[in-house]
């Protein structure tokens, strides 16, 4: 066999009349039975985006009801289940599969130097199920919707909801599938389906941060499963394990249910770290400082997300002693994340920084998270707990790290590899300028409420009191702004599909051996399969400028 | 991590053996008969012991059982002995992270009623409340 | 922007694929699938260890908060049916090795007798089960409207719901276990198995196992734990 070194042209187009995984063939059956972990990442990016459209529309509701301290545009069954529907179609129809399964399943092979994950048809099916799932959701949905929180709490969820909380339960259940067998294909092909010299610490560190997210979903989501099962039997029965009149505990479903929803929050995150630890490489044009350590702080964000459920319940009636445990543990996984971060500044310190689109996602996503994580700090420590829990301080919190971290990441992920997937360009102007309309409106729709929640104001009321409704105002009018920075890329990302210019092998000058393929991929990706001399990011070595 | 070249040349990843273990190793049926019998022979016992009254001795002798029964079923029948480190790792992994489940919920009921005498089960009528309720002026949080 | 940014080696893959029908396209070779495979199938097992431990968990928890209750709910159980199926499942999962070790032999008559014999004895527990079920429902054991409460306690109650969740969805797989091992009969009769390739076989094998230990721990905690007395089961 004849051993070949090739020196890759970066200046050279690639042109549509090549055959790549788009063109090879355009009829629907080829798309829906296909086995290209390109084109299901392709499928996912639809579905998703599709559930995010709905998702916004109930926040949409959310925000325009709560204008005004009265409930006047949404009685309060209505916005229950305006509240509920918001927090379960983003958490498992969007921000779950985000990032893994679009940039993930498209990205994850080639960065291995992989002809595809090893399990294609089981790839299909998770989409498949993902699909039935969020139908079963949406037939909820449209029968008028499920009440009581994502969290589905008993007995409210169980005795006394009038919703549709069934079918949209077991909805949950059949997406919670998806997830498990997607998890479980990205942690066999990164074991396995390894390039010849790509060892483990030569491994890029999306590919980390998508093991650990795996490992998350592997293990937490069958928990989630169970627990719904159980609140469907419930429902249907009239009585369960939770139910109070049989000796039943309401606090043990908050135990099972938090045991996988507290590291389903790290699935919404750690993902997002990863696409940062590349953009913040290649838009510095320097290696990640202290990349063994953020490697492993990625699997210590996964483990350690595992001991500290209870602190969403140090109100519920769990046990004061217990309370203190997962307090502290609390503490400790702050750690590993704040790791993360002092690492990606100093990979900014003295680097050779572009503010491309996504990196300006990426430096949002720095800030962001840091301000998220930080007052998660507050919440974790029991005191304080006491007086914020229920409160608007929650609620911004979340959305601090859910979108102004996760879903910056996974916007500065999608224009990054735009190029890769459909290649095309989108417009660069276009890009910076929504950029910095989410930034400030997000900041805007979310700061306030740090300080309505602060100052007491609950959640998951459709009227408030009258002090509060300034911060009401601010946020909503900051849920106008941010809409605009979301709809522009659809917008000019879809534009771009036909008018965008062609793009170059690899635009950013990206060490990612993703970029080493043509633009967009052959359905192998590899003309050959590459043997990898060396480590990840190794943007020191390269003495490119990037084309801005 | 080596990369050595197989006749062909072509760089070969030296960690199948670690995940796997021996490829297509066989068992002899000897060797399942005797686990078998084996496995019949504890169900018996599990039964025997159930019929005297040993107090809490029965659930632990009768996990103990059952433990042994799993580790024969794991070992022998699906091979977890032969196989390589890796997927060992999957095995032990899978239990660790139910003890996480168990340990740490059941902390918060093995702890309930130290604080004022609290009772862990819902006090319902009808339902015998596992600690009696102690009247006091602080609440449980 | 001349210099490539990874010397990037390539060598030519071997053709193996084109020789090997049972090779999937993404694997470079038989070992790796067959490694692949099982990594896969044993990561699934952890999720349904994680799975059945919620019930599991659910248990532990209200054997902890009543333990005279527990105690008791186990004598509506009848062991005597409880242990016939243990030994039923313990020996399929030895017809089930048997099957495997017939197709590492290259005994293909082996590998399918052993294979229906499996889903004959799973029949027989689901039949047992059925029983089981039917005598509940009359004894006014059934949670839910159909329940005694009149003779039963409530945590009684809360027990069958343990136990027929958990029986149910153990129930579950090994319904879904003989639609699989029904295939992989199929597909061994038709010659797709011998010593150099049966990884399905052998995946399969790994699920019925594990139905099999999940059993093994119901069987004493759903039916021995109030004690067992020789002079009637139930």
């Amino acid at each position: 066999m004849a051993t070949v070194t090739r020196t890759i042209d970066y200046e050279k187009p690639i042109y549509e009349e090549e055959v790549n995984y788009l063109n090879t063939d355009y009829s629907l059956k080829s798309w829906l039975f296909t086995l290209d972990h390109k084109r299901i990442g392709i499928l996912y990016l639809v579905s998703i985006s599709l559930m995010f459209i709905l998702g916004s529309a109930a926040a949409g509701l959310i925000r325009l009801e709560l204008l005004t301290p009265q409930g006047d545009l949404l009685n309060a069954d209505a916005y229950n289940r305006a509240f509920t529907m918001h927090g379960i179609i983003m958490v498992f129809l969007f921000l779950i599969p985000s990032i893994p399964t679009v940039l993930g399943n498209f990205v994850l092979p080639m960065m291995l130097g992989a002809r595809d994950v090893a399990f294609p048809r089981l790839n299909l099916l998770s989409w498949y199920v993902y699909v039935f799932g969020a139908l079963w959701i949406l037939a909820g949905l449209i029968l008028g919707g499920a009440d009581g929180g994502w969290t589905f709490y008993p007995p409210y969820s169980t005795t006394y909801a009038n919703s549709h909380i069934v079918p949209v339960a077991l909805g949950i259940f059949i997406v919670g599938f998806s997830s498990i067998l997607t998890g479980l294909n990205f942690i066999v092909t990164t074991h396995r389906m390894r390039a010849p010299g790509l060892t483990w610490f030569r491994l890029p560190l999306f590919v980390w941060s998508l093991y650990a997210t795996s490992l998350i979903q592997v293990l937490a989501t069958p928990v989630l499963a169970i627990t719904l099962l159980l609140v469907a039997v419930e429902r249907v029965l009239g009585v369960g394990i939770f139910s109070p009149q049989l000796g039943g505990d309401p606090v043990l479903f908050q135990h099972m249910f938090w045991f996988y929803s507290h590291p389903a929050v790290y699935i919404m995150i750690l993902p997002g770290m990863g696409v940062v630890s590349e953009l913040v490489a290649c838009f510095s044009r320097k290696n990640v400082f202290g990349y063994k350590f953020v490697a492993l702080a990625s699997v210590a964000i996964a483990v350690y997300g595992f001991l500290v459920w209870g602190h969403h319940m140090f109100v519920a009636g769990q046990s004061v002693y217990a309370g203190m445990i997962f307090s502290a543990l609390s503490f400790l996984v702050a750690i590993p994340s704040a790791i993360k971060v002092f690492n990606w500044t100093a990979t900014l310190y003295k680097g050779s920084i572009s503010f491309q689109t996504p990196m300006l996602y990426a430096l949002g996503f720095i800030g962001l998270f840091t301000i998220g994580g930080l007052t998660g700090l507050h919440l974790a420590a029991l005191s304080t707990d006491v007086h914020l829990s229920d409160t608007y301080f929650v609620v911004a919190h979340f959305h601090y790290i859910m979108v102004g971290g996760m879903m910056l990441a996974y916007l500065g992920g999608l224009h990054y590899w735009w190029p890769k997937m459909t290649g095309r360009m989108y417009p660069e102007l276009l890009g910076k300028l929504s950029a910095l309309i989410v930034f400030i409106g997000f900041n805007l729709t979310f700061f306030p409420q740090f300080i309505a929640g602060f100052e007491g104001m609950p959640r998951r009321y459709h009227e408030y009191a009258s002090q509060y409704q300034v911060f009401n105002v601010l946020s909503s009018a900051g849920t106008s702004i941010l809409a605009v920075g979301f709809i522009l890329p659809v917008l000019y990302l879809l534009w771009s599909l036909k008018w965008g210019e062609k793009a170059p092998i690899n635009p950013w000058g990206s060490a990612g051996l993703e970029w080493q393929t043509p633009t967009p991929p052959p359905t192998q990706n590899f003309l050959e399969t590459p043997v990898v001399t060396t480590g990840p990011h190794h943007y020191s070595q390269v003495r490119e400028e990037v084309v801005g | 991590m080596t990369v050595s070249h197989d006749a062909s040349g072509e760089a070969v990843l030296e960690h199948e053996e670690n995940i796997v273990g021996h490829l297509h190793h066989v068992v002899s049926w000897q060797t399942y008969l005797a686990v078998y019998i084996a496995l019949l022979f504890l169900t018996v016992i599990t039964v025997l012991v159930a019929t005297v009254h040993l107090g809490e001795f029965n659930t632990i002798v009768a996990m103990s059982i059952a433990v042994v029964k799993m580790l024969l079923v794991l070992l022998f029948f699906m091979h977890v002995r032969w196989s390589g480190s890796v997927l060992r790792m999957v095995v032990v992994a899978g239990f660790i992270w139910f003890a996480i489940m168990v340990v740490l919920t059941m902390s918060d009921y093995a702890s309930r009623h130290w604080d004022q005498g609290g009772s862990a089960a819902p006090n319902v009528p009808g339902v015998a409340p596992v600690v009696q309720q102690v009247n006091s002026e602080q609440s449980n949080h | 922007m001349a210099d490539s940014i990874m010397a990037v080696t390539s060598t030519q893959t071997a053709e193996t694929h084109h020789e090997d029908p049972a090779l999937k396209h993404q694997f470079d070779t038989p070992e790796q699938q067959y490694g692949a495979s099982m990594f896969g199938m044993w990561l699934f097992l952890s999720t349904e260890i994680m799975m059945f431990g919620g019930l599991f968990l659910g248990y532990i928890v209200y054997r902890a908060l009543y333990p005279q209750a527990w105690h008791e709910a186990t004598l509506h159980q009848d062991w005597i049916i409880g242990g016939i199926n243990t030994l039923v499942l313990i020996t399929s999962s030895f017809t089930v090795a048997l099957s495997i070790y017939g197709a590492q032999t290259n005994r293909k008559k082996l590998t399918v007798w052993c294979l229906l014999l499996t889903i004959l004895l799973a029949f027989v527990f689901l039949v047992n089960k059925y029983i089981e079920y039917s005598a509940h429902y009359h004894e006014g054991l059934l949670p839910g409207k159909w329940f005694n409460t009149v003779e039963y306690s409530r945590q009684t109650e809360l027990f069958m719901l343990f136990y027929f969740v958990m029986t149910g969805l153990h129930g579950i797989h090994v319904l879904v276990g003989i639609l699989i091992l029904s295939y992989i009969a199929y597909k061994a009769w038709k010659n797709t198995f011998h010593s150099e390739y049966y990884t399905p076989l052998e995946v399969s094998g790994l699920y019925w196992h594990f139905v099999d230990i999940v059993w093994i721990f119901l069987f004493p905690l759903l039916y021995l734990m109030g004690g067992v007395s020789f002079g009637g089961g139930h």
